[in-house]
C-alpha cells in the first residue's frame, strides 16, 4: 500500500472529486478533500471532507468536518462537525461534536472530555445522598 | 339662502335603497319612498369598518374522535363539533397527595411536593417535579430530577430541562426529544433527537433525526437515519 503525504505544515492543501487514491494519507495543516479515499486518514491537522467525498477506512485528526460518505471510524484529538446529508458509518470519538440535521449515522460515539458518569441513579437505585459532616469530636 | 339642486348629492337609503337628493352638510333626513330616517353623514362617510382580529385560538383534538377544535386561550371546556364529546382544557396543578384521574388538554403539573397516586392520565403538556404513581399520557412532558415517576408513561415529546437528570428502566420510545439535561437511557424516536449543548446523553440513540450541539456529551450507539422501509 502506498503512503501520501502533503508537505509543509500550516498550509492549506485540495484534492479535488477526481482524485482517487488507495492508500494511507498524511498531511499537515489543513486539507480539503473530495475524491474517493480507500485508506487510513492520518493528520494532526484539520480535515474537511466535501460532499462527493468518500472514505473508506479510519480517520485520526485533530479536527473533522463531515460531508460525503465515510466508512470507517473517526477519532479526533479535538472535534468532529458532521454536516446534513452526511453518511457516516462507524465509531466516533472526540472532545467536542457537532450533529446537524439529516446525518446518517450509525455507530458508537465517545465524546465525553471529562469522563464524567451518569448522575442519576439505576431504577431501584437509591439515589446518591451526600452524607452529613460528622460533628466534631469531643 | 337655500342650496340649489346642483348643491346636493344623492344619498341611497339604507333601508329601502332609495336614490334621493340632499346637501351635502345635511345631518339627516327621511327617505321619501320609505319613510325611514337616516343619518345623511353616515351614508356618505361610511365608518371604517373595524376589521376584527383574529384572536389567538388554541388547537386542540379531541379525546374520542381526534377531530381539531379550535377554542379561545382562556377556554376551561370545550365540546367536541363531531362527537360532542366534553373536552376539559383546565390546566392542574398538583401540590399535594392527590388520587384521581385526570384527562385535560390543559397543563398537568405536579410540583415537588406533589404526589399523584392510582391515577390516569391524559394530558396536553405534563410537567413533573414530584411523584407520579400510575398511568401518564401526555403530548409532551417535562421531567425533572426531583420527579419520581412509578408505573408508566406515553409521551410524543420527551423535554429534560438543563440541571435535571433522568434515568427509566425500559427504553424510552417518543416522537421526538429535546435533552438539556441529563439523559441515561436508552430512547427511539421516531422524529428527532436534540441533544443541547448543556445535555448529557449516555445511552443508545435510535432516530429519523439527531441534532448535537457543540459541549454536549455522547456516549453510546446511535442509529440515525431514515426509517428503513419495511419489507412487502
Amino acid at each position: 500500500m502506498d503512503n501520501m503525504s502533503t508537505a509543509t505544515s500550516g498550509s492549506k492543501n485540495v484534492l479535488n472529486s477526481d482524485v482517487e487514491i488507495k492508500g494511507n494519507l498524511k498531511f499537515a495543516g489543513e486539507l480539503t478533500f473530495d475524491g474517493k479515499l480507500e485508506g487510513e486518514i492520518n493528520t494532526e491537522g484539520v480535515l474537511n471532507l466535501g460532499d462527493s467525498a468518500v472514505i473508506t477506512g479510519n480517520i485520526n485528526v485533530q479536527s473533522v468536518i463531515v460531508r460525503g460518505k465515510v466508512n470507517g471510524n473517526i477519532n479526533a484529538k479535538e472535534k468532529i462537525e458532521i454536516k446534513s446529508k452526511a453518511e457516516l458509518f462507524g465509531d466516533i470519538r472526540a472532545t467536542k461534536l457537532i450533529v446537524e440535521e439529516g446525518v446518517t449515522f450509525v455507530g458508537r460515539t465517545e465524546v465525553n472530555p471529562n469522563k464524567v458518569t451518569p448522575t442519576a441513579p439505576r431504577p431501584g437505585e437509591a439515589p446518591k445522598i451526600p452524607e452529613a459532616p460528622k460533628p466534631p469530636g469531643r | 339662502m337655500p342650496a340649489s339642486k346642483q348643491d346636493k348629492v344623492l344619498v341611497a337609503c339604507p333601508h329601502c335603497g332609495h336614490q334621493q337628493a340632499e346637501p351635502p352638510t345635511a345631518f339627516s333626513t327621511v327617505c321619501k319612498k320609505c319613510r325611514g330616517h337616516f343619518h345623511v353623514q353616515e351614508v356618505l362617510k361610511p365608518a371604517a369598518k373595524v376589521v376584527e382580529k383574529p384572536r389567538d385560538a388554541r388547537r386542540v383534538t379531541c379525546f374520542d374522535c381526534g377531530t381539531e377544535l379550535e377554542v379561545p386561550p382562556s377556554a376551561e371546556s370545550t365540546m367536541c363539533k363531531r362527537c360532542g364529546r366534553y373536552v376539559d382544557l383546565k390546566d392542574y396543578k398538583i401540590t399535594s397527595a392527590v388520587s384521581k384521574n385526570f384527562k385535560t388538554k390543559g397543563a398537568f403539573v405536579v410540583e415537588a411536593k406533589g404526589y399523584v397516586f392510582n391515577t390516569e392520565a391524559f394530558v396536553s403538556d405534563a410537567v413533573i417535579k414530584g411523584r407520579f404513581l400510575g398511568k401518564l399520557v401526555a403530548d409532551s412532558l417535562t421531567i425533572y430530577s426531583t420527579a419520581e415517576i412509578k408505573g408508566s408513561f406515553k409521551t410524543a415529546r420527551l423535554i429534560i430541562p438543563v440541571a435535571n437528570h433522568f434515568r427509566w428502566a425500559e427504553s424510552i420510545q417518543v416522537v421526538s426529544a429535546e435533552i438539556a439535561g441529563e439523559l441515561a437511557n436508552n430512547l427511539q424516536a421516531e422524529q428527532s433527537v436534540v441533544v443541547k449543548s448543556t445535555a448529557r446523553l449516555f445511552g443508545d440513540i435510535e432516530a429519523s433525526n439527531l441534532v448535537v450541539q457543540e459541549g454536549a456529551v455522547v456516549v453510546g450507539t446511535m442509529r440515525i437515519g431514515p426509517p428503513k422501509p419495511a419489507k412487502a
